[in-house]
C-alpha cells in the first residue's frame, strides 16, 4: 500500500524497466512471466540493466524530470541507436521473442550513473538541484554461467549493423592522420548461407553522406573516393568482424546467427536438442562483403560518382 | 409465419458476422498453437474445405425454399426423428452460443476487469444480446450491418497501424510443423469458422428479396472474410512473432498493445478491439433469435402473436445466464486447447444437415 502518494501506478504507461544483473542471471524467467501475465503491460517499453549502479539510485535520480529531454533515458537510448548505431533499444517485445526464440540471445543497453559529489537536492522537485545524470555507457549479455560480455562501440555497431537496427547513424573511420564521419542514410544487411560449407556471407549495403572530412585525398578525383569507400568498408568490416569474433570467443550467440538459420535452413541444426551456443555457433565460418554508396549532401540525384 | 424480407446483401453481412464469431479466444490460439508458422498453409487448406460446406449450406438453403430449417426437417423426416433432430440441433447452438459468449466474458474479465467478480460482466454484457433476441430477422440484419461496418472500421485502422511494425522474419520457418498438426488446425478453423453459417438456415431463401444475387454475395463475403482472417493472423505472427503469439490466449489483442502512432498514440487497444465485441454480441443475438424461432416451432407457438413469441427464448436465456453464473464460473482462464471439445457440438449439426441434403428424398 503506497501511503506517501495519492497517485496511482499505471504499468500500461511505463517506459522502461530496469534489470539488476542479478535479475537478469537468476530470474530472468520470473520477469517473463510477469510480463506475460500482466495484462496492463504494454509490450514496448524499454528493458535495461546497469552492471557498475545501483537500480533503485538510477530510478531515484531526479534527472528524468529535468526540462532537458537530452536527460531522459528512453530518448537517449532510443537516439543512441538511431543516430550512433552503438545502443540497442530492447523492448519487452523482443525480451521476450529472443528468450523464447532458437538461436538468439538478448543484449542489454547497459546504464550508469553518474554521481556528483556535491549533495543533490531533491525534497521539492521546483527546488531541486540535479547533479547526477543516467548516461548509457555500452551493451551487455549475460552468458548462461552468469558472465557479462560488454559489448564495445565497434561490437555495438556491427550488431546493430548486422540487425538492421541503424537509421541513421554517424560513423567515424580514421585516414593516416585525420578521419573523416559519415552519416548513414540506408543501411541493409542480409545473411547469405552455404550450409554445406558451414559458411555464411554478412552482406551490408550501406549509403552514406560525408558529414566531416578531415582527409588529405581529394574528393573530387574518382580513385580517391575510392580509397574512402574502401577505408569505410574496412572499418565497418572491423566492427563486424569484432562483433562475431566476440560472440564465438564466448560461445554465446547474441547476434541471432542461430536463429537465422532455424529460420531459413531448419535442417541444418537440431535446435530442440542440441545447444546451438556450444555445438553450432563456431562451427560456422563467417565472410564478409561491405559495399559502401558515397552520397554528396542534399543531393536526390544519386551517387557523388 | 415468416413474414420479414431482408435483402441478399444483408443476408451476406450476417454471414459475415458469423463466420468471424468464434475466432477470438478460441479458433486463433488453437491454430497459432498446432500450426505455427505454417498457418498459412492451414488456411489454404481451410478455404477449400470452407467452400465444400458452403456448397452445403446452400444445398440445403435451396431446397424447399420457403421454409426455415425446422420445417424443412418436419417436411422431410418422420415427426420423433424431426423433433429428436431439432432438440440436438437446438442444444448445439446453446452450446455455441455459451462458448462464445464465455469467451468474450473471459476475455473481459482477464483482461480489463481482473477484479470484478465475473457474473456483472456477464450480466452486463447479455442484457443488450436479450434485448437483441427480442427482435425478428429483419431487425437483426440492420445490427449485422453496422457491426460489420463497425468492425471493418477498425480492422483497417488496426492493420494499417501495425504495419510499422511488421518483421517478415518472423513468418519463418514457413513449414514447421507435421502434416497431422496442419490438419488438425485446418479442420478446426474450417469447422469453427464455417458451421456457424448454419444458422443462417433459418431464415427461408424465400425471405430473401434478391436471392438470384445470393450465392455471389456469399462467395464474395467469404473470400472477403477469408482474406481479412489472413491479414490478421499475418499481422499477429510478423509482429508478435509465433513464440510469443503462443504465450497468450488472446493473441489479437495483444498485437494491438504494439500500436503505437506517431510516438504519442498508444495504449488504444482496449478501444480496437471492441469490433469483437461488436461481432461476438450480435452473433450471441442471432443464435438466441434462432433457438426462439426453432422453439417456437416445435412447441407449436404461433410465432404472429407478439406476447407470446419472445416468452420461450427468455426461459432459455435465464438458463443460459444460470449456466454461465453457476456452472460456469471457473472457467475463467479456459486453456485453448480444451476448446476442442466444442467442436463435437458444433460438428452434429452440420453433420446431420449434411446427410439430409445429400439425401435423394430431400432433393
Amino acid at each position: 500500500m503506497n501511503l506517501k502518494t495519492s497517485k496511482i501506478f499505471l504499468s500500461s504507461s511505463i517506459e522502461y524497466v530496469i534489470l539488476d544483473k542479478e535479475v537478469i542471471n537468476n530470474n530472468l524467467k520470473e520477469v517473463i512471466d510477469f510480463i506475460t501475465r500482466d495484462t496492463k503491460l504494454s509490450l514496448e517499453f524499454l528493458i535495461l540493466t546497469t552492471t557498475d549502479s545501483d537500480p533503485e539510485k538510477i530510478l531515484s535520480n531526479l534527472s528524468e524530470f529535468n526540462a532537458n529531454p537530452a536527460t531522459n533515458l528512453s530518448e537517449i537510448i532510443k537516439l543512441s541507436k538511431e543516430r550512433y548505431g552503438i545502443s540497442y533499444s530492447l523492448t519487452s517485445r523482443e525480451l521476450l521473442n529472443n528468450y523464447l526464440a532458437y538461436g538468439i540471445e538478448n543484449v542489454f543497453p547497459n546504464i550508469y550513473l553518474n554521481e556528483e559529489n556535491e549533495e543533490e537536492s531533491t525534497k521539492l522537485l521546483e527546488q531541486s538541484n540535479i547533479k547526477n545524470y543516467t548516461s548509457i555507457i555500452d551493451l551487455v549479455t549475460f552468458t548462461k554461467d552468469k558472465k557479462a560480455i560488454h559489448l564495445n562501440k565497434n561490437e555495438a555497431l556491427g550488431y546493430n549493423i548486422i540487425n538492421n537496427n541503424i537509421t541513421n547513424a554517424t560513423i567515424t573511420a580514421s585516414c593516416n592522420d585525420d578521419y573523416l564521419s559519415i552519416e548513414t542514410l540506408k543501411s541493409k544487411t542480409k545473411l547469405i548461407d552455404n550450409l554445406k560449407n558451414n559458411k555464411i556471407t554478412i552482406k551490408s549495403n550501406l549509403d552514406v553522406e560525408i558529414i566531416y572530412y578531415g582527409c588529405k585525398y581529394d574528393l573530387e578525383d574518382i580513385k580517391s573516393l575510392e580509397k574512402i569507400k574502401t577505408i569505410l568498408s574496412e572499418e565497418i568490416k572491423k566492427c563486424i568482424e569484432e562483433t562475431v569474433q566476440t560472440a564465438k570467443t564466448n560461445k554465446f550467440d547474441y547476434i541471432g546467427i542461430g536463429n537465422y538459420i532455424y529460420k531459413n535452413n531448419k535442417k541444418y541444426f537440431d535446435f530442440k536438442n542440441k545447444n546451438w551456443n556450444e555445438e553450432g555457433l563456431n562451427k560456422i565460418n563467417f565472410d564478409y562483403d561491405i559495399k559502401i554508396n558515397l552520397y554528396s549532401q542534399g543531393n536526390l540525384k544519386g551517387d557523388i560518382q | 409465419m415468416n413474414n420479414y424480407k431482408i435483402n441478399s446483401l444483408s443476408f451476406s453481412l450476417i454471414f459475415g458476422c458469423l463466420l468471424n464469431s468464434s475466432l477470438m479466444g478460441m479458433v486463433f490460439p488453437y491454430i497459432l498453437n498446432e500450426a505455427k508458422t505454417s498457418i498459412f498453409i492451414s488456411l489454404g487448406i481451410s478455404f477449400i474445405l470452407g467452400l465444400f460446406l458452403i456448397f452445403i449450406f446452400l444445398k440445403i438453403l435451396n431446397s424447399n425454399p420457403d421454409k426455415n430449417i425446422f420445417e424443412k426437417l418436419e417436411h422431410v423426416l418422420p415427426k420423433f426423428i424431426y423433433i429428436i433432430i431439432s432438440l440436438l440441433i437446438l442444444l448445439s447452438v446453446f452450446l455455441y452460443t455459451l462458448a462464445i459468449f464465455t469467451r468474450l466474458t473471459t476475455f473481459i474479465s482477464s483482461e480489463f476487469l481482473t477484479e470484478t467478480p465475473k457474473i456483472f460482466i456477464e450480466l452486463i454484457l447479455i442484457l443488450p444480446v436479450i434485448y437483441m433476441s427480442l427482435f425478428d430477422i429483419d431487425t437483426l440484419s440492420r445490427i449485422a450491418t453496422l457491426a460489420i461496418i463497425f468492425s471493418l472500421s477498425f480492422f483497417i485502422f488496426n492493420f494499417t497501424s501495425l504495419i510499422s511494425n511488421i518483421d517478415l522474419n518472423n513468418l519463418k520457418p514457413l513449414l514447421n510443423n507435421s502434416f497431422i498438426h496442419l490438419s488438425k488446425s485446418s479442420i478446426i478453423y474450417t469447422i469453427f469458422n464455417i458451421v456457424p453459417i448454419f444458422l443462417l438456415l433459418i431464415i427461408p431463401k424465400n425471405n430473401i428479396k434478391d436471392n438470384n444475387k445470393l450465392t455471389k454475395n456469399i462467395i464474395i463475403t467469404y473470400l472477403f472474410s477469408s482474406i481479412i482472417v489472413l491479414l490478421i493472423i499475418f499481422a499477429i505472427v510478423s509482429v508478435l512473432g509465433i513464440d510469443i503469439a503462443n504465450l497468450y490466449t488472446f493473441p489479437t489483442y495483444v498485437v494491438l498493445k504494439t500500436i503505437n502512432i506517431f510516438s504519442f498514440i498508444s495504449n488504444i487497444e482496449n478501444l480496437n478491439i471492441l469490433m469483437w465485441y461488436v461481432i461476438i454480441s450480435f452473433s450471441t443475438g442471432f443464435a438466441f433469435v434462432y433457438i426462439k424461432i426453432g422453439l417456437n416451432k416445435l412447441l407449436n407457438i404461433n410465432y404472429q402473436i407478439e406476447k407470446k413469441k419472445n416468452k420461450t427464448i427468455i426461459i432459455i436465456e435465464l438458463l443460459f445466464i444460470i449456466i454461465v453464473a453457476i456452472i460456469l464460473p471457473k472457467e475463467i482462464y479456459i486453456n485453448h486447447k480444451r476448446n476442442i471439445y466444442y467442436i463435437i457440438a458444433m460438428y452434429l449439426p452440420a453433420a446431420i444437415l449434411s446427410t439430409i441434403a445429400l439425401k435423394k428424398k430431400y432433393k
